[in-house]
């Protein structure tokens, strides 16, 4: 690596540190790693990490002490969730039925964000003093309980039902969509899709940004029918920030989903009403 | 998109004397006085193994750490809220990945702490998100580390307040205006009334700094660093 390739390295490490690295730049930065040692991106992680601990610790106030109902609050969630960690590690099977895209990386996304929304149905559990003992059982209708707990936190939220379209896949369909656009969260609730056992096809989300342009909605991931299912709870984990979302639409794509749809096969759709 | 987020290794410790330089880094965490050794000890790798009992522990230690960066990043006490509760989540998420003999848990949890309010920041300002820190946090391959640079957390807890009290004015300011209260670059140059280059090249020296004595490439004395 030469002079330059060094500077232009410890440049996009910087940025990658304070949060203002762009999309194009992860990929130089990904090229210049190739050359660099393997544990220099971690060193500029610990290195702003410890730095920023001893900040706290020079400018700290009064104020910065966790207010203890929150603290409460937080430790009940903390012990729930271990709790939940015991009793699942020996399952395997998931909690709800939606599955990844083509990468396995998008699946480790995907369960991740099932495991946080578990963590999220819990909170609220704890904010409403329901005893949090008994969380096992809550993680089977997990997509349920984000719902809830959506519809209980923000009443800025969306709220739309599903139109089931002509579609063979979507006869009779119903359901609605919330999603929030504060937390970026949402539960599709559909009952009534045809199940795509075998996995023939999958069934994908896309949301309309009013910002964006209409002919490339937002990626809302990809989700499965089960056989025997009626209704399912699909969190929805969007690939990017949505600003303004003024519609859902569930379509019928290849399995693992595609970029962009052709739109041939649109089984839902949810906008506001009138 | 970057797939690693990775911590440098440190060497198995020197007990006695890290046990001592840790209950002051500790105390900087919690704010009291000089703990107990036993509360010194590393609470993650408790809850990773199902410890309900250090969870409390956890929030007790570590509280005042996360909600003092949290309220300085949030743009109001609404989100301060929500931010807390996922920086939490992600700390139960990730506790396994956690190793004590290769940073400060501090230092850990900041930089947990951190990497969630960036992304909040990036979906306010309507920009993806950074890789998944919580899916994707993995340790370094030991093959790639240099063992002999490699320090106890006490130490690299002194050589952070070392190189801190040891940078140049500007560029502990605009660090801290970066790392602790999570402007955007633009906003510092804003606030400050300094070129946004000249911005970049402070925060970025007053890292590689860092970087460099806590990695042992250069040590805390040395001359010739590169001053603004």
């Amino acid at each position: 690596m030469n002079r330059d390739e060094q500077a232009r390295l410890d440049e996009l490490l910087m940025q990658r540190v304070t949060g203002s690295l762009s999309a194009p730049e992860a990929d130089v930065l990904a090229n210049l790693m190739k050359e660099a040692p393997a544990s220099m991106m971690a060193e500029w992680d610990a290195a702003a990490a410890e730095l920023t601990v001893q900040m706290v610790h020079d400018a700290r106030t009064p104020a910065d002490a966790l207010p203890g109902a929150l603290e409460d609050r937080i430790a009940r969630v903390g012990e729930a969730f271990v709790r939940t960690q015991r009793g699942t590690k020996s399952s395997a099977t998931p909690v709800v039925p939606i599955d990844s895209a083509p990468s396995s990386n998008r699946f480790a996304l995907w369960g991740g964000w099932l495991a946080a929304a578990a963590i999220l149905a819990v909170w609220v559990g704890s904010s409403r003093t329901t005893p949090v003992a008994d969380v096992r059982p809550q993680l089977a209708s997990t997509g349920a309980l984000l719902r809830d707990s959506l519809l209980d936190r923000d009443s800025s939220l969306v709220r739309w039902a599903w139109t089931a379209t002509a579609d063979s896949s979507a006869v009779g369909a119903t359901g609605d969509v919330v999603w929030s656009e504060r937390a970026q969260r949402g539960v599709m609730r559909i009952a009534g899709l045809l199940p795509n056992g075998g996995r023939r096809w999958q069934y994908q989300l896309w949301i309309f940004d009013k910002s964006r342009d209409q002919r490339f909605p937002v990626d809302g991931g990809v989700f499965d029918i089960p056989d025997g299912t009626h209704e399912v709870f699909v969190p929805i984990d969007a690939r990017v920030p949505v600003g303004q979302a003024v519609m859902f639409a569930v379509t019928v794509e290849p399995p693992g989903g595609v970029v962009v749809s052709t739109r041939e096969r649109i089984a839902l759709l949810a906008k506001p009403a009138g | 998109m970057l797939s690693t987020f990775r911590l440098h290794m440190d060497e198995p410790k020197r007990a006695s004397a890290a046990d001592a330089a840790s209950r002051v880094h500790l105390s900087l965490v919690t704010g009291s006085a000089a703990p107990a050794r036993d509360a010194a000890e590393p609470v993650l790798p408790r809850i990773a193994a199902g410890d309900e009992r250090a969870v409390r522990e956890c929030v007790t230690r570590y509280g005042p750490l996360i909600w003092a960066l949290v309220r300085r990043w949030a743009p109001d006490a609404n989100d301060a809220e929500d931010a807390v509760q996922d920086v939490f989540i992600d700390l139960w998420r990730s506790a396994a990945k956690f190793d004590s003999t290769r940073a400060t848990e501090a230092g850990w949890v900041s930089m947990v702490t951190r990497r969630r309010l960036i992304d909040r920041m990036r979906r306010r300002q309507r920009l993806p998100e950074m890789e998944s820190m919580s899916d994707s946090f993995d340790m370094v391959d030991d093959r790639a580390l240099d063992v002999a640079q490699s320090m106890d957390r006490a130490s690299r807890a002194e050589r952070a307040r070392a190189v801190l009290q040891d940078l140049p004015s500007a560029q502990r300011r605009m660090l801290e205006l970066s790392l602790l209260e999570g402007k955007t670059h633009d906003e510092i140059a804003r606030e400050t009334d300094t070129p946004l280059g000249t911005v970049k090249s402070h925060i970025r020296r007053g890292l590689k700094r860092a970087r460099d004595v806590m990695a042992g490439t250069v040590s805390d004395s040395d001359e010739g660093r590169e001053d603004s």
